[in-house]
């Protein structure tokens, strides 16, 4: 029986630097919508962020929040479940916080099924340092470090993480809050690694995929008869992109462990809790038989 | 009043260079109000707004959104702001422009809801305000 | 043979790598600690897996050691080229043990009364099990000359090869028996070392710096360790990962070195003590995440087990040229501790101690080793691991009933007089924080307010002040005047004190100031005790003297001169006693260059 809360519970007082009608204020939205929905209490949250504009939303939110650095919230957010799976842990990061720099945690992420949610902030373009490219720009996008066009083709975050093994890939619009809000609390309710890439316009950098551009492809998945649990389904899905966007849940395979699950060490205790038992009652003798192995 | 002498208006209350960027303007308000104005009460709109301005409305949902607020709004008409793009024009690290988009966006807002107000019935404007969100309401009154 | 020399000497075994000169020799070593004997040994191995020149030496004493020691007394050699590489190694009256198939000129050998001991080893080993047990035979020769009972080495033989099942075991045992039989038959009676167990000594363990630091860490709390392997590192990570799954340690091997430390501090974060362990290449992925700890004030115990560099440099090899590195990782300025244990005890108290350390003062903490205490062993009594007197004290964290008790709104870098703020463990309801790599206020929140920057710069530095008085001032092995004093960190401890022992047992007067904690440098203590010494010589593992740089910086004090060694091998006690003569002043800022 979960107990909603209001959501105002996780209004902080910070003062908001985001830009007016930036998608970030919907994605904050959104994600207090989520966890008032679940009955979560902001002390049982923790948010991790990289760097980035969108990556000050902990700051605006009543929740433990960790604002860490560039490309580095995945393993920082991985090892806080691990040393504590009380803790409801969610990361918000941009998209080159994520796919770029962070490129190489992303994978290994995807891989490695750990009980965390990640909500990118993706608005194809570099907003903090003021307008460069990034990783999920469109191939021939202008920006000042792509002068006659960016070369490489984008990242497919969908795509890596269907391949690379995740058990949540999802979608969403920042113009959507409410379909956002459901879908974070889907991923949150996910047993494994939810990612639900959000399509955020940067309405002070980015002229080309603005609200219009998004609402001109968007569609949604649930209004299809789309089966989630088809990998080969949610592959082909998450190659639509010039002409028709999809949004929605992409693939999940629930049932599958998650890292915690399969690490046999956490059975008896987590590392913190070990830790204030053992403040609490060392027990040295414990450990004399390790002292054989030696002799 | 006929598409062009809407636009007419708005570019001069707004003081928009070109019927271009008027037009802009325009399509970004309207696009945000579809946003939020269920469909059936777009289809009421009908008699009253040209056909071009309808074109705008056409996006609207069978049931928008409830949590679209007026950051949302503003997101959609920040848009038509000719922002600094590419190029970084910050001084003492404000960009000139994202300093005043939300400014700039609800100046915009304030434009087209005087000229479109002004083809509502008072019914109507009521049935509007009611769906608008807060604050884009306060806009629309003060228009 | 008039008289022997019992239960003092050295041993080198050489061979290829892969044909188990590590494995023999540790196993070796060990049935000496096991029949009471002092042991110092210690590896030398290259960066491959197959191929190459590889030896290992064991040092053998009745009173500790706390250094390998040249020259060897008896050298076994697997192949030619260990001969050629180490002949002018062995001492007089030692002895030479090999497969007589080998073509060795025995001529200059015997002139410098070298004894050469071909022995069948390749035969007997074929004949009695496999070509591969050549190393136990030769290791069974060994013992054979030396008159060690063959007792020690079977157990050895019979707990390393217990897995493999009992055929393997009775072939090694066969194997090492008849080289044992043979040898000493052959020339026993000849060979002036010997080894004899010495029974009323109490039981003892052969172990490792690694493996210290790990038990330390453990006994102090740490449940959650993430690593990317890395030489000579990696030993930790895998000794706490084979743990009996009872103690509840988590380990991660990471996908790189900065996941690696950004795991450790994830884990810190939610209230887990816990460490990662590298080495130079894998600390330099480290050092922004260095700051991410020291910024928003969360606990990090790295291990660098330094080793050959620049770069990749000699990946197998020792080296202590990260000293500096250490102590500066890592953009701006914020607090940071540095330690560096000298000894395998020093490596067990360095285990839990960080912990100690990184909780109280909120901050990271480097624990600098290197490949030589990574890997060399040394005997230690039982009671050197001392679990009951371990402490795991966690400063100003919060307990629960402390959370409790707080009144609204708990500010996680609260400014106070020391500079650490009481640290909550997010999960309770009045502990709720907000923590940012970005400045901040005392809530956590972001904020570029001039004032609030400069106080909150003051509180995070104040926090070093505050460590630096329970910083561990140096500490003085020998006589307290003497002529030279060896000034030294880290494991250098070994050969300075050997050097300053042969140096007193000579008739000189030498003592060895070795400092453990290096950052923030305990600079009044330092101070002291290097302006009380006659002449200060640095000897370092180093190029560019990095201690010796760090003393003036923090004290004011030039040492007179320094003794430099950067080729990758351990400074043997004769090298530093022969360098002494050669230092030349360091005055001039150019120190030798040896």
């Amino acid at each position: 029986m979960v107990t909603r809360l209001d959501p105002k519970t996780f209004d902080a007082t910070a003062e908001i630097t985001w830009c007016a009608g930036c998608g970030d204020f919907a994605i904050l939205k959104a994600l207090k919508l989520a966890l008032a929905d679940l009955g979560i209490e902001p002390y049982q949250v923790l948010v991790v962020s990289g760097i980035g504009c969108g990556s000050k939303l902990p700051d605006y939110m009543t929740i433990n929040g960790y604002m860490t650095i560039h490309g580095r919230p995945l393993p920082v957010a991985t090892a806080a479940k691990l040393a504590n799976p009380e803790l409801h842990v969610i990361v918000t990061n941009g998209d080159g916080d994520s796919y770029g720099i962070g490129g190489n945690h992303f994978v290994q992420t995807c891989r490695r099924n750990p009980n965390i949610t990640q909500i990118v902030e993706n608005n194809q373009i570099y907003g903090l340092t003021k307008g460069q490219y990034s990783p999920t720009s469109d191939k021939g996008f202008v920006t000042t470090t792509s002068p006659d066009g960016a070369i490489e083709l984008a990242f497919n975050p969908m795509a890596i993480a269907v391949a690379a093994g995740a058990t949540f890939v999802a979608r969403a619009f920042a113009g959507e809050p409410k379909h956002m809000a459901q879908l974070i609390a889907e991923g949150m309710n996910h047993r494994g690694y939810a990612l639900i890439d959000v399509l955020q316009p940067c309405v002070t950098f980015n002229r080309v995929n603005t609200y219009d551009w998004y609402r001109k492809r968007i569609y949604h998945l649930e209004d299809e008869a789309y089966d989630p649990t088809d990998r080969e389904a949610a592959w082909a899905k998450a190659h639509e992109w010039e002409e028709r966007i999809p949004l929605g849940i992409l693939y999940r395979l629930e049932g599958f462990p998650t890292y915690e699950d399969q690490v046999a060490t956490l059975e008896g205790g987590s590392p913190v809790s070990r830790l204030l038992e053992l403040a609490r009652n060392p027990r040295p003798e414990q450990y004399e038989r390790l002292k054989d192995e030696f002799t | 009043m006929n598409y062009r002498e809407f636009l007419e208006q708005v570019q001069s209350r707004g003081c928009f260079a070109t019927a271009d960027e008027t037009q802009s303007v325009v399509a970004n308000v309207l696009r945000a109000v579809a946003e939020v104005l269920p469909q059936g009460q777009v289809d009421g709109l009908t008699a009253q707004l040209p056909p071009e301005l309808m074109v705008y409305l056409r996006g609207a949902h069978q049931e928008p959104d409830p949590f679209f607020d007026s950051q949302l709004f503003l997101g959609w008409v920040v848009s038509s702001i000719d922002a600094t793009g590419a190029r970084d024009r910050t001084e003492e690290g404000l960009d000139l422009y994202a300093a005043y988009s939300g400014e700039e966006a609800i100046r915009r807002c304030h434009c087209v809801f005087a000229v479109l107000k002004s083809l509502l019935e008072p019914r109507q404007q009521d049935a509007l305000i009611a769906y608008l969100p807060d604050e884009v309401s306060d806009w629309f009154v003060q228009a | 043979m008039s008289s022997y020399v019992v239960n003092d000497m050295s041993i080198l075994i050489g061979g290829d790598a892969g044909q188990g000169v590590e494995s023999g020799g540790a196993g070796f070593a060990l049935s000496f600690a096991r029949a009471g004997l002092h042991v110092f040994a210690m590896q030398d191995y290259r960066s491959r897996i197959r191929g190459g020149h590889n030896f290992y030496q064991i040092r053998l004493s009745e009173r500790p050691r706390y250094s390998h020691s040249n020259p060897v007394h008896l050298l076994l050699a697997l192949t030619p080229e260990s001969v050629a590489l180490h002949l002018d190694n062995i001492a007089e009256g030692g002895a030479i043990v090999f497969p007589d198939r080998f073509q060795i000129d025995e001529a200059p050998l015997k002139e410098r009364g070298i004894r050469v001991d071909a022995l069948p080893l390749v035969r007997i080993a074929e004949e009695h099990g496999n070509r591969i047990m050549t190393n136990t035979a030769a290791l069974g020769a060994a013992a054979g000359i030396a008159e060690f009972p063959f007792d020690y080495m079977e157990s050895v033989i019979r707990d390393n090869f217990a897995r493999k099942g009992q055929e393997v075991i009775d072939s090694n045992l066969k194997v090492a028996s008849v080289a044992y039989e043979l040898a000493r038959r052959q020339y026993g009676s000849d060979f002036p070392y010997k080894l004899r167990p010495l029974p009323e000594a109490p039981k003892r363990m052969l172990i490792n710096g690694n493996e210290a630091i790990a038990m330390g860490a453990l006994a102090g709390g740490c449940r959650f360790m993430s690593a990317y392997p890395m030489t000579p590192a990696t030993s930790i990570i895998e000794w706490l990962a084979a743990l009996p799954r009872e103690y509840g340690v988590v380990t991660k091997h990471a996908e790189d070195e900065i996941a690696a430390a950004c795991m450790a501090i994830g884990a810190s974060y939610a209230g887990a003590r816990a460490m990662t362990a590298t080495s130079g290449g894998g600390f330099c992925l480290m050092a922004e995440s260095m700051g991410l700890a020291g910024m928003t004030e969360v606990p990090l115990v790295i291990v660098e087990a330094q080793r050959g560099g620049p770069s990749t440099g000699l990946p197998t090899r020792t080296e202590q040229s990260d000293l500096l590195f250490a102590i500066h990782a890592a953009q701006g300025e914020f607090p940071r501790i540095v330690t560096a244990p000298g000894t395998v005890e020093q490596c067990f108290e360095a285990g839990w101690r960080a912990f100690n350390l990184a909780e109280k003062y909120q901050c990271p903490i480097v624990v600098l080793t290197d490949q030589l205490l990574s890997s060399s062993l040394r005997t230690l009594d039982m009671d050197a691991i001392d679990f009951a007197g371990v402490k795991i004290d966690r400063g100003s964290t919060l307990s629960y009933e402390e959370l409790e008790r707080l009144s609204d709104g708990y500010k996680r870098f609260e400014f106070t007089e020391t500079g650490i703020s009481p640290r909550a463990i997010p999960g309770h309801p009045k502990g709720t924080f907000w923590a940012s790599t970005d400045e901040h206020d005392e809530h956590g929140h972001i904020t570029e307010e001039i004032e609030n920057r400069r106080r909150m710069m003051q509180k995070r530095m104040r926090k070093l002040d505050e460590a630096e008085k329970e910083m561990q001032p140096p500490s003085l092995y020998g006589p307290a005047e003497a002529d030279v004093t060896l000034v030294c960190w880290g494991s250098t401890y070994g050969a300075c004190r050997e050097a300053a022992d042969e140096i007193n047992e000579a008739g000189g007067r030498a003592n060895a100031l070795h400092f453990v904690d290096l950052w923030p440098m305990p600079s009044q203590e330092a101070e002291r005790a290097l302006r009380a010494c006659k002449r200060t010589v640095a000897v370092e593992q180093n190029y560019t003297s990095q201690l010796a740089r760090l003393l003036r910086m923090t004290t004011g004090v030039q040492v007179d001169g320094t003794l430099n060694k950067y080729d990758g091998r351990p400074f043997a006690p004769e090298e530093i006693v022969a360098g002494l003569g050669l230092a030349e002043s360091a005055k001039s800022g150019s120190a030798a260059r040896r």
